[in-house]
């Protein structure tokens, strides 16, 4: 699995884990985060208070849901997809696109119904930021 | 509407599923291809994430499509999806490995697709194979009580593909034969 | 099932050879063959001269160079007694009385393939062979990465067509030809089997096979595809084949008997009710799934078409 690979070292792991931890507590309306490799391979999430989730399972989902999303948008002439949303009468479900120099990845964010599309959408848009500048710097 | 029969493409990372597809479909497929970040186990730049499409038409009303899994287990949730409604598969299968994971490879998608295979509706194909692999794999077949044609296909070989999927198709054909003989048989 | 051996005119060193060949061979027969000593009272008689025998006992005369059936209950031995042609002859006496033949007739063909097949599967795979048509060297046959292989100066069509016609022998002593074995010996059965073979098999029986040939290696023609998936599938009997496959009555036959000889699992039964026979002359439409397969096969050019 990558978690042990040589692209995403353990110490890079941590940071990741910790980052995403941060996030997650400090932002109400999120109830949890996840990034994946494109291929679906678990890299880092944040620790969900209260359920139990299965982190294989959902990185390999979101990198689905992410390449059926970039398919539909090229088939639609929209090429540059940079992301996709599910929407529950729950919460919403934000899947992004990372391209960093040395690896392709999807982060998911889970938002519960304090939050909104503007909101929700903004929140990870920072996250993103954050951990594709993390990536980068990374050697 | 068009009317289509769907055939599955199924088997390990690096089997050549998307590039059989790509081979034989009339549309350009569509592919959901992400970069690969699992060079050690199939050293190519993409793996499918979701699934593979193509389709071939027979007329305007009737359509064979074709669907490719995609070839990682940790994408296995997504295997029974595809295989819904599917009336066979090839099973595409890399023999430049190990006679042991050739075996475990058999296994796991022989079980994991065990209603086609109950139904003896998988071919398959081998490739960058040779006699020895193609015995190993009737050996196993045999010691398993499996009863399904083996052979050699290059997946970028349209000819060898159509191959595979007339041999399919006779198996399939079988089962459209009137009803009463198969319930005496076996 | 036990079966006996008695000699006449043998001494007793050629008494304990047969004895010693038998504790051999008994893991390689049908039957356990046991001697019983001097006398005529037994399934089968090795004598030096021929001799005539009550009811149905099989005699093997030491004389010849090497095995040979003359008639139905009369064989040459050769004069050595070596432990390959006694072989030979259990196995051949064992074929001849196995309960429920597969093919009411056997060819020329069939038989020498037979006996190739019969004679790998009882060997010791550290023996190597020679096989012989109409007493000239043909191709020679060894263990090899887990086969049976065989090797032969000659083209593998040349091999095929010269075993598809002549008399066959064994020698079991053969010089090394010092080159590799590259045709496995089922490839060459199978195409024996397919292409020569001129076996009769019941028309009132349903026959199954529980392997598949392996296509691209072993020679295959269009129809064989279909006669696979028919046979692999489910009992069906010949004329079943012929209607399924477009082949002829010939080449379903053929085509069973070469899956026989590779050990494909080729079982047997008769047809169950009369109404059979019929059935698949009448195929009830399955319209859409029919036309579909019919118009894939016809746009993609598949070999075999129904109209
Ligand atoms: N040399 C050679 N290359 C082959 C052969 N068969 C397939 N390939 C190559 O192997 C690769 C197969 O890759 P894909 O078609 O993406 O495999 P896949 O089964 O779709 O794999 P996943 O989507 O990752 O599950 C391609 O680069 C092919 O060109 C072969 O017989 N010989
Ligand atoms: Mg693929």
């Amino acid at each position: 699995m990558l978690g042990e690979n040589l692209a995403f070292p353990p110490t890079l792991k941590m940071k990741c884990d910790s980052v995403l931890n941060d996030f997650a507590s400090s932002e109400n309306h999120l109830s949890f985060l996840s990034l994946s490799t494109a291929d679906g391979y678990s890299l880092s999430h944040s620790d969900p208070a209260h359920v139990e989730l299965n982190f294989r399972r959902i990185s390999a989902m979101a990198s689905s849901f992410a390449g059926i999303s970039k398919e539909l948008a090229r088939e639609t002439h929209h090429p540059a997809m940079e992301g996709s949303i599910i929407e529950c009468q729950t919460g919403f479900l934000v899947c992004r696109l990372l391209k960093t120099e040395h690896l392709d990845a999807v982060l998911l964010g889970v938002f519960n119904n304090e939050s909104n599309h503007g909101i929700a959408l903004w929140t990870l848009n920072n996250i993103a930021k954050s951990i594709t500048d993390m990536l980068n710097v990374y050697k | 509407m068009i009317n289509g029969t769907k055939i599955l493409f199924i088997g390990p990372m690096g089997a050549g599923k998307t590039t059989a597809i790509t081979c034989i479909s009339d549309d350009p497929p569509i592919k959901t291809e992400a970069s690969n970040s699992a060079r050690h186990i199939s050293d190519k730049q993409t793996t499918t994430v979701a699934m593979d499409f193509g389709r071939i038409y027979m007329d305007q009303f009737n359509a064979i499509d074709l669907y490719g899994i995609p070839g990682q287990e940790h994408f296995d949730f997504l295997w029974p999806i595809l295989e819904k409604g599917a009336l066979g598969a090839i099973f595409l299968l890399n023999c430049d490995t190990t006679d042991q994971i050739i075996q475990n490879s058999l296994e796991k998608f022989c079980n994991d697709f065990s209603r086609l295979r109950d139904n003896s509706a998988i071919v398959i194909a081998l490739n960058r194979a040779n006699e020895n692999a193609v015995s190993l794999c009737h050996n196993w077949l045999r010691e398993n009580n499996i009863v399904l044609p083996v052979l050699m296909a290059d997946p970028r070989n349209r000819d060898d593909i159509i191959m595979t999927l007339e041999l399919l198709i006779a198996t399939a054909e079988v089962d459209l034969l009137p009803e009463g003989e198969i319930h005496d048989a076996g | 099932m036990n079966a006996t051996i008695s000699s006449i005119g043998l001494n007793s060193y050629e008494e304990g050879l047969i004895q010693g060949h038998l504790k051999i061979l008994n893991t390689k027969t049908r039957d356990f063959w046991s001697y019983v000593g001097a006398g005529d009272d037994a399934d089968l008689v090795i004598t030096r001269k021929p001799v005539s025998t009550s009811g149905e006992a099989k005699v093997a005369i030491l004389a010849e160079d090497g095995f040979r059936k003359a008639k139905n209950n009369l064989y040459y031995l050769g004069e050595s007694l070596r432990i390959f042609s006694l072989l030979e002859l259990l196995l051949d006496i064992e074929h001849d009385t196995s309960e429920d033949p597969l093919f009411s007739s056997s060819s020329i063909t069939t038989c020498a393939a037979s006996s190739i097949h019969d004679f790998c599967a009882a060997l010791p795979t550290s023996e190597r062979f020679e096989i012989l048509v109409n007493n000239q060297p043909c191709c020679q046959v060894l263990f090899d990465q887990g086969e049976w292989k065989a090797a032969s100066h000659q083209t593998k069509t040349d091999v095929i067509s010269q075993l598809s016609n002549g008399h066959i022998r064994f020698n079991e002593q053969p010089s090394d030809i010092g080159l590799a074995a590259t045709l496995t010996v089922k490839e060459l059965l199978w195409e024996l089997g397919a292409k020569h073979s001129t076996n009769r098999l019941s028309q009132t029986h349903q026959y199954r096979i529980s392997s598949w040939p392996l296509f691209g290696t072993w020679y295959s023609a269009p129809y064989m595809a279909r006669l696979s998936a028919l046979y692999s599938k489910r009992f069906a009997s010949i004329d079943d084949g012929v209607r399924f496959s477009g082949a002829s009555p010939a080449q379903v036959q053929a085509f069973l008997s070469a899956c026989h000889l590779c050990d494909l699992g080729l079982q047997k039964r008769p047809v169950l009710e009369p109404s059979d026979k019929d059935q698949l002359a009448r195929p009830e439409p399955q319209t859409l799934t029919k036309g579909l397969l019919h118009g894939l096969r016809k746009k993609l050019g598949m070999a075999f078409s129904h109209d």
